[in-house]
């Protein structure tokens, strides 16, 4: 590693397949580069991953480029890298659910609502299973923000697209589901209460 | 970040399975409305209630909308009545009991326990009003549950109360024929009964509680059917070891429900935490209930032999779950049988395949004893005296709390239903067998003495 690195966040789109990771660390770590953070995740067969890499600066945003995609089959996009502050958007984590029959426009129709609100969405989820449609977001609600109104409010929007849809809180959740439930408790409540 | 199967495992048991939280209840200690003067008495008790309870419902509303799951009750659970009665009357006995109707009524509560006396050892005069006063206060009130404590491990069995109760439970029936007997539904009699029950009819505030409290009493017999069935058409290769496995894991789930929201409520009201309770409570609904449990274990029919081992395992891994769940346990925890709130034991009952015996024996290893059993209507007080002292002695002689609740449904006979509604659900009148043939033993009266705590062979 040179004296200097560089840092570039790449993001790969591929056709899943055993060994694709493989080929892009192997690519990588031949142009001197070194991944410090890598996320990754797959939809209906394809593969996509973002990472954060640093490399000698004599390689390029190019030369990456070049690199994977001729050695990985990848379609690959590369940009220096900027450190970013976490999204200033702080709160409670609560979860909604939905589900009903698939149509275009659900997904736009619930984000048009979090984000009326200042609500952001941490991760979403979607896949058709057994023929329903099912979505889920993972918000932070923003103390501003009266979660009986936002329930309210998607309830109303999830009448007109003609799905069902549910907002709770995350520690329902953690609760069924991990060992770990007293350190929750140690949190304040959420703005439900005041 | 929760995983997605956790998230979508979670709401199937929400939506589908009947998951809820059956009971939150606020206990209440009323020592300090003990007054010499009737009127102010009544004040205080109403001022009492108004005060600590005002705000339980929205507070139970909120916290399920939070969670997304429903709280199907909310109670109130006071100190037993029988204190307050000490220094008074038995003309008090009524306007006590109205303040308790009225003032649950007023914080929005559908039912509130705690006319309640500790007689295990002897009864004094406040309990002895109380006891005589049962009939007209659980026929005149509409929201309020008796329950009498008339034996325990350390003190034995008061056989005197026990005569008394039997007489009691039938005069209540009676008061209340145009209901099929219901005001029988609102009156439990008792061995070793806890002090932070969270259940009807049986719910009281104990003393050594603390003087406001939230009990949580979480339920779930649709989760645990409803994951023994997909074990079972799992075409993996299931024993009943694997069966107790699933039900300990659906009721560490469960019981963290309970938990997690119980904790918020009494955060929320600023009052004292107190326990979960694990029992399993069945509700008429079906898909809610633990008879439909064993058929899912494998008895094609309710009362079948293997019944009894099967409450059992079922009773057992409840709480193993529920135990590793919380450390703030207590209750009755264990597996409920109240017939008429269970439609499959219910109808198990009208079929004939679950007698009053098999009731019994069941109850030797589950919670909480003969619940919700309705026998016939000429049933003598004897015959009820002497079912409620082989169900106290099971209690007392297993360590166990241990209770019954029949209704002797007046004009009713084997075969009739009778029909309480909401709740308490509906049932066919038991068979009673060799009624008639208790009076000589019951009417010695008495104490049975407690029993050993060695020689345990």
């Amino acid at each position: 590693m040179a004296d200097r690195p560089t840092r570039y966040t790449i993001s790969v789109l591929a056709r899943d397949h055993v060994g694709i990771i493989a080929d892009v660390a192997k690519t990588l770590f031949d142009l001197g580069g070194n991944i410090e953070a890598v996320s990754q995740t797959t939809v209906q067969g394809w593969f996509t991953m973002i990472m954060c890499a640093a490399f000698p600066e004599t390689v390029s945003t190019g030369s990456i480029q070049d690199a994977v995609e001729a050695e990985c089959g990848c379609r690959v996009l590369v940009a220096p890298h900027e450190e970013l502050a976490a999204p200033a958007v702080s709160g409670e984590p609560f979860v909604v659910t939905v589900v009903g029959d698939d149509k275009p426009g659900i997904v736009r129709g619930l984000a048009a609502c979090f984000a009326s609100r200042g609500v952001n969405i941490e991760d979403v989820w979607n896949e058709v299973r057994d023929g329903r449609f099912i979505v889920i977001f993972h918000l932070t609600v923003p103390a501003s923000v009266d979660p009986k109104e936002l329930r309210y409010e998607l309830e109303h929007a999830a009448a007109d697209l003609g799905v069902a849809v549910r907002l709770q809180h995350q520690d329902i959740f953690t609760a069924t589901n991990s060992l770990n439930v007293h350190t929750l408790q140690r949190r304040p409540l959420s703005s439900e209460t005041s | 970040m929760i995983p997605t199967e956790d998230i979508l495992k979670t709401l199937e048991m929400i939506q589908i399975e009947n998951l809820d939280v059956r009971a939150v209840t606020l206990g209440i200690n009323l020592f300090g409305c003990a007054d010499n003067d009737s009127g102010k008495m009544l004040r205080k008790i109403r001022s009492r209630i108004h005060g600590a309870a005002g705000d339980l419902v929205a507070c139970c509303d909120e916290v399920s909308a939070k969670y997304g799951i429903p709280i199907v009750n909310k109670r109130l659970a006071v100190s037993p009545v029988a204190a307050l009665l000490e220094a008074h009357d038995a003309k008090v006995c009524l306007p006590v009991a109205g303040a308790l109707d009225e003032a649950a009524r007023d914080v929005g509560i559908d039912i509130i326990g705690g006319y309640t006396a500790l007689v295990q050892k002897g009864s004094s005069d406040g309990d002895t009003r109380l006891i005589e006063s049962i009939p007209e206060v659980l026929a005149q009130t509409e929201r309020v549950c008796s329950s009498v404590n008339v034996a325990s491990t350390k003190a034995g069995i008061n056989m005197d109360a026990v005569c008394l109760m039997g007489r009691q439970i039938k005069r209540t029936a009676e008061l209340t024929a145009a209901k099929d007997g219901f005001g029988a539904a609102k009156l439990a009699v008792f061995a070793n009964i806890p002090e932070d029950n969270p259940f009807m009819a049986g719910a009281y505030l104990g003393a050594g509680e603390p003087g406001t409290v939230v009990n949580i009493g979480v339920s779930g017999p649709g989760v645990i059917k409803a994951a023994l069935e997909r074990l079972i058409e799992s075409g993996n290769d299931v024993d009943l070891g694997h069966v107790a496995e699933e039900i300990k894991l659906t009721s560490f789930r469960v019981t963290r429900v309970g938990e997690l929201m119980g904790r918020e409520v009494a955060s929320r009201l600023g009052v004292a935490f107190g326990v979960v309770d694990l029992s399993l409570a069945p509700t008429p609904r079906v898909g809610d209930s633990v008879g439909e449990i064993l058929e899912a274990m494998g008895l094609d029919a309710i009362g079948a032999p293997g019944s009894t081992a099967a409450i059992a395992l079922l009773n057992d891994a409840v709480k193993k779950g529920g135990l590793f769940a919380s450390s703030s346990v207590g209750g009755l925890s264990g597996a409920f049988i109240p017939v008429s709130e269970d439609q499959a034991l219910s109808k198990a009952v009208e079929k004939g395949t679950l007698s009053l015996e098999k009731l019994e024996a069941m109850t030797s290893v589950c919670s909480v004893g003969l619940d919700m059993i309705v026998v016939p209507g000429d049933t003598d007080p004897e015959t009820i005296a002497g079912i409620i002292a082989d169900e106290m002695a099971i209690g007392v002689v297993n360590q166990k709390t241990a209770a019954v609740r029949v209704i002797p449904a007046p004009g009713k006979k084997v075969g009739d239903r009778a029909v309480f509604g909401g709740l308490f659900g509906e049932g066919a009148v038991i068979d009673v067998r060799n009624t008639g043939c208790s009076a000589r033993f019951v009417n010695l009266g008495g104490r049975i003495p407690a029993p050993l705590h060695s020689l345990n062979n």
